[in-house]
């Protein structure tokens, strides 16, 4: 976001992230929607990440941050409780941090980014819940699972940005890179 | 994909299996249903009685049944109701929580007082 005040793409960034923000806001409600749930607590696809992905590569970290913290905001607010905004926030920070951090160290492709994002996010979400229960060994017992749906939903999640960037470079003016 | 990304999915997957070997072994058929409502123990049930116990949590109250040797928790009034959604559990070191309610359910193993595993 830095620099973008200055320059003439200012539009064009106002509108992808909106579009983007939109976009996460309703990844995440049809989410919701899916009827078949995995019956253990905290495995779920993360699409709205998706999102936060795209804005994290096509622009920088900084958008991808607001991004991420806006939907979750907004979509708590709309969709469920205050409650669910902290634990959705721990999880949203942890996972950014680990994909900024990553990302800038470029030992992985973006399928490696997006799924050790997932897994912070559902590491982040369940040390919030011992937190709160103020259990160590519940967390003991949702982690190798949490672990195995970080790997596999970040991956998911992480090929289908890597396939989608190419084709939306006009978004960011072709300034993609990856 | 790069190769980073195969071995980063292949540690966290080892790391996953490894610790959920070591929690197996250590995993028998329980014998009692713990709750705690935020951090302290509201309750201990033997799991080889039939019953439905109603838990007052924080913010909410979820029903937790008893049968068959096993724990589930099948009426909650929080929003998300995951824990309705869970599994039964009967093994000990597992459990169900329901985070808005601050409640946890969790099966302990060991020997039950006068009752055994026969009435499995």
């Amino acid at each position: 976001m830095k620099g973008y005040a200055d320059r003439k793409d200012l539009p064009r960034f106002i509108a992808v992230f909106g579009c983007l923000l939109a976009a996460a806001i309703l990844l995440g409600y049809v989410e919701m929607l899916i009827p078949i749930q995995i019956p253990i607590q905290g495995v779920k696809l993360g699409l709205a990440n998706g999102a936060v992905l795209l804005m994290l590569y096509l622009f920088d970290a900084p958008s991808a941050w607001l991004l991420s913290i806006l939907r979750i905001l907004l979509s708590g607010f709309l969709f469920s409780s205050l409650m669910t905004i902290l634990y959705s926030l721990a999880g949203g920070i942890f996972s950014l941090l680990v994909m900024t951090l990553l990302k800038k160290l470029r030992i992985f492709g973006i399928p490696g980014v997006s799924m050790a994002g997932a897994i912070a996010h559902n590491i982040g979400q369940l040390a919030v819940a011992a937190l709160v229960l103020r259990s160590v060994e519940s967390l003991l017992f949702y982690l190798p699972v949490l672990l195995v749906s970080g790997v596999v939903t970040g991956l998911v999640i992480g090929v289908i940005v890597r396939e989608l960037l190419p084709k939306l470079t006009f978004l960011n003016n072709g300034g993609y890179q990856l | 994909m790069k190769k980073n990304d195969w071995i980063l999915a292949g540690v966290v997957l080892l790391a996953a299996a490894l610790l959920a070997w070591m929690q197996q072994g250590s995993r028998q058929t329980g014998s009692r249903v713990l709750v705690t409502v935020d951090g302290q123990e509201s309750g201990a049930y033997s799991l080889s009685q039939e019953q439905t116990v109603r838990i007052e949590g924080k913010n909410g109250y979820c029903l937790l049944q008893i049968k068959n040797g096993s724990a589930s928790v099948t009426e909650a009034d929080c929003p998300d109701r995951l824990c309705v959604r869970q599994h039964a559990v009967s093994k000990s070191g597992e459990t169900i929580a329901c985070l808005p309610g601050r409640i946890l359910i969790r099966i302990e193993g060991g020997e039950d007082s006068g009752y055994d595993a026969v009435a499995k």
